[in-house]
């Protein structure tokens, strides 16, 4: 049913279209020749530019790679294949490209060889190419380079540009003397990034810390280098003739390289191949390389046998020694720490501080050895068996000085110690003192990871945090708020202590209505004058708190200049004609009734109002 | 009256406000409840010590799928992990649980003997005293207890302001501990900003890899990635992540190679 279902409906129309260029293909694909070519995207480049060098090969697509590893004079980088395929007029060609990019070492015209490779039993081989390598220091920005000189000097080779020295200052040595050994990068006409520390591995020689490098500036035969100086140095191990080196440092170089199309998408002799394009398009790319200093020969020496000291542990170099011993007084059983301290140049690593094993009269532990930059530090403690004993004995210590040529002996001590009796110490006793003495022998313990837990801990929902939950803002926004409205409170609250003006103009409305309501009560009880008086009152402590003005100094006359400008000359008015009747019926209050009273009563009512809106 | 009308209204504002706003969102949908996720707890530990680690994995991954975490799961996923030999997952997972549970004397130690077992990069670049003391600042608290202090010291502030408004108290003592607490706030609330923001992007790298310059198989190899190396991961492209190393080596790797914190 499936198969039927193929030639049936929108399905046959695929069908047959696909199968029409299937056969197109098998026409097509059997036409085709088969051509290798290898072509590069410029002809010249500058020392330390980067060139693409592009293999194509036309008809086929059987090769896999293509067997080109190097070549001379490059560094050579395989960037990988490309493929295209195309029908054109029915005609179906394919292409596979091998692209590489390639380093020049030097300059000079350059040869790129031919590649053979062999397809269907046929060889197929690419013509050689010539590429001008210029030197880059020629290379000035556009408008100041002048042309490439026919009487160029000689040629240049990156080895001129950036090189590695290993210098040995002493080549005849001892056995395990130290060596200062400097690894020196120079670097001229080039940007060169990610310096890695140099590598020495050697056998026979025991290679030291290094040092923090230096960085400095320095011209060698007229030419300016950069210099990254590495210092070290070196032990050996063994006698006889020792090869130093060669040193290996890895770090890259910043080289320009062309990010426009391959030269067959543009044609030979495109306009973009002017230096002008070049410098516009080009890009920069970091580039590894392995710098590989040169080689040197240590002649090592063996230690005399005349005058060896019978203990000498293999220090060489030039050495101090001081020890020290604490407490001097001690009881038996208690005890006393002995510092031995070397410093001096050398192989301390390889020094072995004196022991103490044979000290006789003494319980003896494993010391604590401390090593440091210059110095190293033995820590022993030795614990007097008797009170007989009255001093630790004198402690030796041998080295070899390279520069006498002979042995070298320090001796420190004897110490004079006073050892008390056991007895002596009453509630201090060690019972079976030797027994938990023996505790602090050190304990080989086994490493492992830690047990899982049986309690899981709390839960949580995943990736949920407190910031996510709705509890948090609304607590944040609460405290937010709570903090706003007690500042803003404090603040008022503050103003209104400090400030007597706002203090005056703030409370002005309520004292208002205050006087209001009793001149109110009074119009109902009848009291012309009382009424008139209140109203009068309630005027004059209004505009008096809200001009900051003395109440009693308040009269029309003392207000009206200062009204004037900021109300309208009707409410003005109103307010002297009331302030004349107010002063009209104190003096004849039987002239006024009731109708009169609370007509009075609501006009001071409306010009408190009035002034309350527009007095600010 | 004012200032409670006002106070009500800012509390009824906040509660949708905030981003889980009692909307169950698709993921919690499949959740699974917090017994259940002890019940299966409870089984991995039991598979582990019969030294089913294939087991007791699929329990601990099960609760994780479940939507629910804690940081000892994580620590109990790593050692499972551990035992198999799977160190990447195992660092990956005691990475994790540091996020939850990062002063857990047990999950360090495992974790940084991990990290010795499987020989991961931690090459960090030299730091000053102030990015020392910001490192052990930040790997010391959570988030959320980072946010908590910032929250808490912020309330103090607003409380000690008001207090010495309303109290009256000597000027320069005021602004001596605000000064301090505000100090301490900028200290939290920029290690908050500094943790958010290296957990952002992070990942471990769960198997051996090589980091190239160019996201090729065929690129030039720039250096390699150990199993349990942290790393930031910068950009995707396709099947490859452009990452960067602790001691700040860039690359382009698989994306296969690594999972994210």
């Amino acid at each position: 049913m499936r198969v039927k279902a193929l030639f049936v409906g929108q399905y046959r129309k695929i069908f047959w279209i696909g199968l029409g260029f299937w056969f197109l293909l098998l026409r097509a694909g059997g036409a085709q020749d088969i051509g290798f070519y290898a072509e590069v995207d410029r002809k010249s480049v500058g020392l330390g530019s980067t060139i693409q060098l592009t293999f194509t090969l036309e008809g086929t697509q059987e090769i896999v790679s293509l067997p080109l590893t190097e070549i001379d004079n490059f560094d050579i980088r395989y960037l990988g294949p490309t493929t295209r395929v195309s029908i054109v007029n029915g005609r179906y060609s394919s292409s596979k490209s091998f692209v590489y990019s390639l380093f020049p070492l030097k300059t000079g015209r350059l040869t790129i060889p031919s590649v053979a490779i062999h397809v269907s039993g046929k060889t197929y081989t690419t013509d050689p190419l010539e590429i001008e390598v210029t030197d880059t220091s020629a290379r000035l920005p556009a408008g100041t380079a002048p042309a490439p000189s026919p009487a160029q000097p000689e040629t240049s080779r990156l080895e001129d540009k950036i090189f590695l020295v290993l210098e040995v200052p002493q080549k005849e040595i001892y056995l395990y003397q130290k060596v200062p050994v400097r690894v020196i990068l120079y670097v001229t006409d080039l940007t060169v990034t990610d310096i890695h520390f140099p590598e020495l591995k050697q056998i026979g020689i025991d290679v030291g810390k290094l040092d923090r490098p230096k960085q400095y500036q320095q011209i060698m035969q007229g030419v300016r280098y950069q210099v990254v100086e590495f210092n070290m140095a070196v032990y050996p191990t063994r006698t006889g003739d020792l090869t130093l080196g060669p040193v290996n440092l890895e770090c890259n170089i910043i080289v320009r390289t062309s990010s426009r199309g391959s030269p067959g998408v543009r044609g030979p002799s495109s306009i973009f191949d002017d230096d002008f394009f070049d410098a516009f398009f080009d890009r920069q790319e970091k580039r590894p390389v392995t710098l590989r200093s040169q080689e040197a020969v240590l002649h090592v020496l063996p230690l005399p046998e005349e005058g060896k000291p019978q203990n000498f542990s293999g220090a060489v170099g030039q050495f101090n020694f001081d020890v020290s011993a604490s407490p001097l007084e001690v009881n038996a059983g208690d005890p006393i720490t002995l510092r031995m301290n070397v410093h001096g140049d050398g192989n301390l690593k390889a020094v072995q501080l004196p022991a103490l094993s044979s000290l006789q009269g003494f319980k003896i532990y494993d010391p604590q050895v401390k090593e440091e930059e210059q110095a190293k530090t033995l820590e022993q403690v030795v614990i007097p068996n008797s009170s007989e004993i009255k001093d630790i004995p004198a402690i030796e210590f041998f080295y070899f000085d390279p520069g006498l040529k002979k042995y070298q002996t320090i001796s420190r001590g004897p110490f004079p110690i006073r050892v008390r009796k056991a007895e002596d110490r009453e509630g201090l006793k060690i019972v079976g003192g030797e027994k938990q003495l023996d505790i602090v022998e050190p304990e080989v313990v086994g490493q492992d990871i830690i047990f899982i837990k049986d309690s899981p801990g709390t839960f949580y929902l995943m990736g949920r945090h407190v910031c996510h939950d709705s509890r948090f803002y609304t607590v944040i926004v609460i405290g937010v708020g709570v903090w706003i409205a007690l500042y803003a409170f404090y603040q008022r609250t503050h103003k209104m202590e400090t400030d007597v003006v706002y203090a005056r103009r703030l409370l002005a409305p309520k004292e208002a209505g205050k006087g209001l309501r009793q001149a109110a009560r009074l119009k109902a009880l009848n009291q012309k004058g009382e009424f008139y008086t209140a109203l009068f009152k309630t005027l004059q402590q209004y505009l008096g708190n809200k001009l900051h003005l003395s109440s009693g100094a308040v009269t029309f006359a003392t207000v009206q200049p200062r009204l004037s400008g900021c109300i309208e000359p009707a409410v003005l008015e109103e307010l002297k004609h009331i302030f004349e009747e107010c002063d009209a019926v104190r003096y004849a209050p039987a002239a006024l009734d009731e109708t009169a009273m609370s007509g009075s009563y609501e006009r001071v009512q409306k010009i408190i109002d009035y002034l309350e809106r527009h007095l600010r | 009256m004012r200032w409670l009308k006002m106070m009500l209204f800012l509390f009824i504002l906040a509660v949708p406000l905030g981003p889980g706003g009692g909307v169950l969102s698709a993921a919690e949908s499949s959740l699974i409840s917090v017994e259940e996720a002890m019940s299966q707890f409870v089984s991995g530990g039991l598979a582990y010590k019969e030294g089913d680690y294939d087991r007791a994995i699929k329990e601990y991954e099960e609760i994780l799928k479940g939507g629910r975490e804690s940081g000892t799961l994580y620590y109990n996923l790593g050692n499972s992990y551990f035992r198999k030999k799977d160190y990447g997952r195992a660092i990956l997972n005691y990475e994790r649980a540091r996020r939850l549970i990062p002063r857990d004397s047990d999950l360090n130690f495992n974790y940084y003997y991990a990290l010795a077992q499987a020989g991961a990069d931690r090459r960090r670049g030299e730091l000053n005293f102030f990015r020392k003391m910001m490192a052990s600042h930040v790997l010391f608290y959570t988030l959320d207890e980072m946010i908590l202090i910032s929250a808490g010291l912020s309330f103090l502030i607003a409380v000690v302001h008001l207090a010495s408004l309303y109290l009256r108290g000597s000027r320069r003592i005021r602004r001596s501990i605000l000064g301090a607490l505000s100090v301490f706030l900028i200290f939290y609330l920029f290690g908050s900003v500094v943790k958010m923001e290296s957990r952002r992007n992070s990942a471990v790298a769960v198997a051996n890899s090589e980091a190239k310059f160019e996201p090729r198989d065929e690129a030039t190899t720039y250096f390699s990635v150990k199993a349990g190396t942290k790393i930031k991961i910068l950009k995707t492209q396709e099947a490859w992540a452009k990452i960067r190393r602790e001691d700040g080596k860039m690359g382009w790797v698989p994306q296969k190679v690594f999972e994210y914190i």
